[in-house]
């Protein structure tokens, strides 16, 4: 099998990084399972979290791999995870910006015909990052949320710990590949992972938590968890 | 999200704009604090024309107030929820919870 070019863009400033070097030499060497329908170059971008600006262009085409060299080990895995579209950002960065409306974007403008479902895509994609993100990640209890005092403690130590370079620096990565058929979107995140009940639990409309997975099985066609709950695959049907 | 908290003489009002998801969860003690701490007594008017996008942990927060407002005797009308917020609150059967206008 002829192995597909790579293009690499790196942001200027980023490119001495340790991280960025061990990247660029995995994406030139062909060991990054990055997909393409077409002989375009396949675009990796590398970024750094913290800038503000072009956050939102990272998946503009042809970009269709972009990973935030903010992660702590931000290549880790990525030889298992075959994508058309990939985004790797650190919790903080996740907790600022919009990482789920901007998958979302990339994804309608390569598949238009999501346009139907993109609400439903939407709502499910940003449950499954909120997930890995509150409840993977920074290791927090939903089931705190229930009374004013416990709100109150969640968010203090998810302020905390978003702060903490051992919570924070995680990664977050959200992968989509597609068919004619189906859309395929996993979320994985680095916590310590969950068994998740097999049947669906109705969840009450006072419930403080539970409703986020709750949604995810409504808007998809098949749902479905591995690595021990720190992965979540998320199958649609096309229109 | 922004939120604004202005209290009338016969009703609260409480504006969110922007979007409500677990990102912006830091700022909902505040938000319950300020209505709590609010000097008026009577319902509570919530606007959501301006809101863009809500999801579970978002509507946490509403969870809250909704158990806030049973504690005063309050009654809480959302005001203008559309598209996905709407949808998504819908989807959550918060009509058992609140009236919709």
């Amino acid at each position: 099998m002829t192995q597909k070019r790579t293009d690499i863009r790196v942001i200027s400033h980023l490119a001495g990084r340790r991280h960025a070097r061990g990247l660029i030499r995995m994406a030139e060497s062909g060991a990054l399972p990055l997909r393409n329908d077409n002989d375009d170059p396949a675009v990796l971008t590398l970024f750094s979290g913290k800038d503000q600006a072009g956050v939102g262009e990272l998946l503009d085409h042809p970009s269709s791999w972009a990973i935030d060299l903010d992660c702590g080990d931000p290549g880790k895995g990525l030889t298992r995870m075959p994508a058309r579209l990939l985004l790797r950002l650190s919790t903080v960065s996740v907790l600022r910006h919009d990482a789920v409306g901007l998958m979302v974007e990339a994804l309608c403008s390569r598949l238009p015909r999501l346009i139907s479902i993109r609400d439903d895509i939407h709502l499910a994609l940003q449950e499954a990052v909120g997930n890995a993100v509150i409840h993977g990640n920074l290791g927090l209890d939903g089931r705190l949320r229930a009374t004013r005092e416990g709100l109150l403690a969640f968010t203090q130590v998810m302020h905390r710990r978003s702060d903490d370079p051992r919570f924070g620096h995680r990664p977050v990565t959200i992968a989509a590949d597609w068919n004619q058929h189906h859309l395929v979107i996993r979320v994985e995140d680095r916590g310590r992972g969950f068994k998740p009940s097999r049947i669906p639990v109705p969840i009450k409309p006072t419930a403080p938590s539970g409703r986020g997975l709750c949604h995810i099985r409504a808007l998809c066609r098949r749902v479905s968890f591995t690595a021990h709950g720190r992965r979540i695959s998320m199958r649609f049907a096309l229109p | 999200m922004q939120y604004e908290i202005k209290t009338g003489s016969d009703a609260i009002h409480l504006t969110i704009s922007g979007r409500l998801t677990f990102a912006e969860a830091i700022h909902f003690p505040q938000v319950l604090s300020e209505l709590a701490a609010s000097p008026s007594k009577g319902p509570l008017e919530i606007h959501l024309s301006q809101m863009d996008f809500i999801d579970s942990t978002g509507m946490s927060l509403f969870v809250h107030i909704y158990d806030w407002t049973q504690s005063v005797g309050a009654k809480v009308t959302i005001h203008k929820a559309s598209g996905p917020v709407y949808a998504a609150l819908d989807r959550a059967a918060f009509n058992t919870l609140f009236e919709f206008k």
